[in-house]
């Protein structure tokens, strides 16, 4: 038979919203590149964590809670419903939009670079450098191969490569 | 990219990040939604005096109209619409409460109400979601049954509609109990002992499965709200299992036991008190279950969904009929995969967030590979659905298909002669004998590319360069770079085995078919073979998929065409191309 399912016990949702949500909102914001979608996304986040941590079973908070920032991050509706309306109006297009400064910080341009990757290959970079995750972990979230890792990676790079070139200094 | 460079990137997204704090009320908002998903189950509770009416076939067609059923999944609230509570962050969620799930008196587990579809339109289907309940409605909305703290999900729905049945583990409770529930109607219970994996059977019978207390497992029967036939109920020889059902004749049980690992897949016929194992783990597959239409089908943890012939249910050769589609991802070993008939529907991703149902003429199959639930059609076609579903039960009391057509098809108040109906009636036989040949080649034609582009993506994945050679056509064209000939093209991969990452992916797409004047040729992606006018939400999810932006599906779209990468084989499974750009 299964195994039985039990209430959680431990720290209390509280908590861990508290210790989670900084870094949750960052991830947020370097998939979506947004303040205000950030926020609203996280807080989904949570809602979908705290329904499964009632229910007990989640052995490691953090990482759900990452998976489920990107998962909300990445779902087709959200991105197709709302990113039609976002990303002109955040980021433009290709076409005729102003791109950055020339004195632009390294920060913006790598911002502007990222905005203008495919939604799997800034997952990917965004798990990779900024949260230093190591490829198998990235591939667990992202739910593909190591070597599908390996490739989007690689991919986003060559495509961020010349746009990183022209923001740096 | 140097390290050099990858270390500045690294430092640039961590200079970005700290840039921004979230927002102060982001705790607020967890529990705002949270709150409002409590008041929204104790509304539903107030009009539980809204009846849903379970329709007669022939009343179906009038309410389904043209036949376009919507599957709309449930949205997450926007900023701005939280409540006024300002209250200081006091660290603490408010405990939605035991609401509808508290225990009445006599020790009874009370039935949350359900929600129910709106007034006079059925439910289509009952859907398991993230330990909730949803009832699709036949007019396109999704709605939730019950939410709360106990775990609801393996739903069934019995032959005529009027009950569900369903498993309920109640927090700290220890096994499952399985509910009844009206559909029409207010009647409820639970029954005794607990269970779990109900099964109708066409006459009504329900069978379930209930732990023995020795750790072994029984099959239980019995009617909707009466006592099991027997206390005892019949012992399995099997434990560990993870779906039951009937088949179309309700003389055998079909059941599976093991998980993503490989199932064990056992038969059971009550008359007879015969048990046997028809399928082994060895087999490599994850689930299985009976079609409306007799047919048996099982899904491979490749993600492949076979038909298989029905004599390995006597005890015969394990046997493919044809594979219905490759387009499942392959399954996790540690997921929960499983297989539903989903009846005569098929899915058009309509718009941006919409699915919708419309009729087929063929049956479908809902396909959950423990992350995403698909619907795979006849046609081989496959669309993603929505995630975290881990159970789907059609309601067998609509007929979608059948009472859209009858709904549709005869003549009207100039009906003409009975003659001339004849003969109409005669051309549309002998048309869907015609349509059912033709898709008897196709699918045969199909399951043999089919083959052919898995042995090409295994080939792929463990870089297995001699067999990507050998299925090489003579006249193999590539285009990364300055390849002469096959050899040069290998030498290709192997500096960049990136490349063959994305034909891995590229394969693992549903097909398209490019027919001209010579021979047929199959493509990947299914977007390739269409005009871009044709595309619709299936290939677009496909491209973005694949890492297309909305810049380059824009351009392809407004008649540059499709440039993406795209590979081709021929219709006797030879590699034709891998190509990109013009």
């Amino acid at each position: 038979m299964r195994q039985p399912t039990s209430s959680p016990s431990g720290p209390d949702f509280a908590d861990l919203f508290a210790a989670h949500r900084v870094e949750a909102f960052r991830l947020a914001y370097l998939l979506c590149g947004d303040r205000d979608r950030a926020d609203d996304l996280v807080a989904d986040a949570f809602v979908k964590v705290y329904r499964r941590w009632r229910k007990g079973g989640i052995d490691n908070p953090r990482a759900y809670l990452r998976r489920t920032v990107v998962n909300e991050a990445n779902s087709r509706f959200r991105r197709v419903a709302l990113e039609r309306r976002e990303a002109a109006r955040q980021w433009g297009d290709d076409r005729g939009v102003k791109g950055p400064d020339d004195q632009v910080a390294e920060s913006e341009a790598v911002a502007a670079a990222l905005a203008k990757l495919p939604v799997r290959q800034r997952s990917a970079v965004v798990l990779r450098y900024y949260a230093d995750l190591p490829e198998r972990e990235v591939a667990e979230i992202l739910g593909v191969s190591i070597g599908t890792v390996k490739s989007s990676v690689s991919r986003a790079l060559e495509r961020m490569r010349p746009l990183l070139a022209e923001g740096v200094s | 990219m140097t390290v050099d460079m990858e270390s500045r990137l690294a430092q640039a997204l961590r200079a970005r990040a700290v840039e921004v704090e979230p927002d102060a009320r982001t705790w607020e908002l967890v529990q705002s939604r949270l709150r409002r998903s409590r008041q929204r189950r104790m509304v539903l509770a107030g009009a539980a005096a809204v009846a849903v009416v379970a329709l007669a076939a022939v009343a179906v067609p009038a309410l389904l109209g043209p036949g376009v059923i919507q599957f709309e999944p449930p949205v997450a609230d926007q900023p701005g619409e939280e409540d006024a509570s300002t209250g200081e962050d006091t660290g603490v969620v408010e405990d939605p409460g035991p609401g509808e799930d508290a225990q009445p008196e006599g020790g009874a587990v009370a039935v949350p109400d359900l929600e129910p579809c709106q007034e006079s339109v059925t439910t289509a289907a009952v859907i398991s979601r993230d330990g909730n309940l949803w009832t699709a409605c036949a007019n396109g909305l999704v709605v939730p049954l019950a939410e709360g703290e106990a775990t609801d999900r393996r739903p069934a729905v019995s032959p005529d509609g009027a009950a569900l049945v369903f498993e309920r583990t109640e927090p700290g409770g220890e096994f499952p109990l399985l509910v009844h529930r009206a559909l029409a109607g207010d009647a409820s219970d639970t029954i005794r002992g607990g269970g779990m994996l109900p099964a109708f059977a066409p006459d009504g019978r329900l069978a379930w499965v209930q732990d023995a207390g020795d750790g072994t497992s029984v099959i239980q029967f019995g009617e909707v709200f009466a006592e099991p036939e027997g206390e005892a109920g019949v012992p399995s020889p099997a434990e560990d299992i993870r779906s039951l059902q009937w088949d179309a004749g309700g003389e055998r049980l079909l059941y599976t036991v093991g998980g993503a690992g490989g199932i064990a897949v056992w038969t059971y016929e009550p008359a007879a008190g015969h048990f046997q194992v028809v399928l082994s783990p060895e087999a490599g597959y994850v689930a299985a279950a009976f079609g409306p239409d007799g047919t048996l089908a099982a899904l491979h943890a490749s993600g492949d969904l076979d038909v298989l012939d029905p004599q390995v249910l006597s005890g015969g050769e394990l046997l493919v009929e044809r594979t219905i589609t490759s387009g499942i991802a392959p399954v996790d070993a540690e997921s929960q995969p499983f297989l539903a008939p989903a009846g005569l529907v098929r899915v058009d991703v309509a718009s941006s967030s919409l699915l919708a149902w419309s009729h087929a003429e063929e049956p479908s199959w809902f396909v959950g590979d423990g992350a995403w639930l698909y619907l795979a059609e006849a046609s081989g076609a496959t669309t993603a659905v929505t995630e975290g579903v881990d159970g789907v039960a059609v309601n067998p009391a609509v007929e979608l298909g059948t009472a859209a057509h009858a709904g549709t098809e005869t003549g009207g108040p100039e009906a003409s002669g009975e003659a001339r109906s004849e003969v109409e009636a005669r051309q549309r036989e002998l048309e869907a004998v015609e349509r059912a040949r033709a898709a008897a080649e196709e699918a045969a034609q199909t399951a043999l590319v089919r083959g052919r582009a898995r042995t090409l993506q295994e080939a792929a994945a463990r870089r297995d360069t001699a067999t990507l050679r050998a299925m090489m056509a003579p006249d193999f064209t590539y285009s990364f770079g300055a390849a002469a000939d096959r050899d040069d093209a290998l030498a290709h991969f192997e500096a960049d085995p990136g490349l063959l990452d994305q034909l891995v992916d590229l394969l693992g797409t549903p097909h398209g078919v490019i027919e001209g004047a010579g021979p047929a040729l199959y493509v990947w992606p299914r977007a390739h073979g269409l005009d871009p006018t044709e595309w619709t939400g299936s290939e677009l999810a496909t491209l973005r998929s694949l890492g297309a932006t909305e810049a380059e599906i824009e351009a392809w779209q407004a008649g540059e065409g499709y440039t993406g990468l795209r590979a081709g084989m021929t219709a006797d499974g030879r590699w034709r191309f891998l190509v990109a750009g013009d």
